[in-house]
């Protein structure tokens, strides 16, 4: 569940450079702050850099974290900036000219995703690692891979009615888990 | 209901994530371990200390007209100087289980460490310990002083500990000025690095 709040031990050992709690920080968020990475970055190695280097500043600046708070939106801000520097570095090394640069060269990119944008990223992974795995893999390949009901039940093996119960679940699991991300802002 | 009424369930833009890849990708195996062992160096080699500001205190010493009150402020400014970086210094497989840290001070005449690493044994006659700070590439040696122990011994350095980061212990015998067995023996007995160095 990436985004209970951890343990309070767990931050504290992080904040101390346990490894046991270095991990147990690295299972609980590594996904998602590689997934920010990758969002901003758009390759593999460097993604990895960049979490690498996340979880590096983080343990740096951790004295300084509250660990009565949330560590989620702390360690995606921190991500989201490491990430950018990363991707300014990459621009500014040798390129080829823009006529025969691919559409993903990172001199291409100029506009980083916002904070918010960010943070969104970061909710819905959380939300499709909540799923079962079963679920998970129905999402997947109707969205990233764009089959249908139909194709999917082919491809896995299993009754077309499976895959409809299950696609209807996650789906139903993943507006409710992420329904706070449209409801207004209360500023009374 | 088909694929497409499943989306109804959410808003235009998480669908839109939905099918971005980079919300499907999985980082490599090894990246946990890269993760620790980045932060276990990182916290090996250095424990940011306050900055040292002795100046202010000794410029107030010189004030002082009498010359027994300026040597006992002298003797409290000492005190209260403080180490730009404290290190963890680490026996190798010649000195197992030794650990302490070098405290790592500059002044004007050069770079001060301060070694505290009990356990050594102790070497006398024609042995000693030297003290040695090495760049990165390993291809670059400064000689820092020779010791009995480090239990409580001090080196001191003229070069940019930021060009000379690796600091090293050896275990050394007196030579003649032209043997070369004056260098480093390369019998390293603890070692401690004051900032990572990239990978090779």
């Amino acid at each position: 569940m990436p985004d209970a709040v951890l343990d309070r031990d767990v931050v504290e050992g992080f904040r101390a450079g346990k490894d046991d709690a270095v991990r147990a920080l690295y299972r609980h968020y590594g996904r998602l702050v590689y997934t920010v990475a990758y969002r901003i970055l758009n390759d593999r190695q460097l993604a990895e850099d960049a979490t690498q280097q996340a979880f590096l500043q983080a343990w740096r600046a951790s004295s300084t974290f509250d660990p009565e708070r949330d560590m989620a939106p702390w360690l995606a801000t921190i991500t989201r900036r490491v990430a950018i520097d990363l991707q300014r570095g990459e621009s500014r090394r040798p390129s080829t000219s823009l006529e025969v640069a691919s559409v993903d060269d990172p001199a291409l990119v100029t506009m980083p995703p916002s904070e918010e944008a960010v943070w969104e990223t970061w909710q819905v992974r959380a939300a499709i690692d909540e799923l079962p795995p079963d679920e998970r893999e129905v999402v997947r390949l109707q969205h990233l891979q764009g089959h249908t009901h139909t194709e999917i039940a082919e491809k896995l093996g299993v009754p077309l009615g499976t895959v409809k119960s299950r696609s209807s679940r996650a789906h139903q699991h993943l507006a409710h888990r992420l329904k706070h991300l449209r409801e207004p802002i209360d500023d009374g | 209901m088909d694929s497409n009424e499943d989306g109804a369930f959410l808003e235009p833009d998480i669908v839109a994530l939905l099918h971005d890849p980079s919300l499907w990708e999985e980082p490599s195996a090894q990246l946990e371990d890269r993760v620790a062992a980045g932060i276990a160096e990182d916290r090996r080699v250095v424990v940011p200390m306050k900055r040292r500001n002795p100046w202010p205190a000794r410029f107030a010493a010189a004030a002082v007209g009498a010359a027994a009150a300026a040597a006992v402020v002298l003797v409290v400014t000492r005190d209260q100087e403080h180490a730009d970086a404290s290190v963890a210094v680490t026996g190798t497989d010649l000195a197992p289980g030794v650990s302490g840290k070098a405290d790592i001070t500059s002044v004007d005449s050069g770079v001060r460490i301060n070694f505290s690493v009990p356990g050594l044994p102790r070497r006398e006659g024609d042995e000693f310990y030297e003290g040695w700070l090495k760049n990165c590439a390993g291809t670059q040696l400064v000689p820092i002083g020779t010791y009995h122990d480090l239990e409580d011994a001090t080196g001191w350095a003229g070069v940019d500990v930021a060009d000379f980061p690796l600091l090293t212990v050896t275990r050394e015998v007196v030579a003649g000025p032209k043997d070369p067995a004056q260098g480093s023996s390369g019998e390293v007995v603890v070692s401690a690095a004051m900032k990572a160095c990239p990978a090779t």
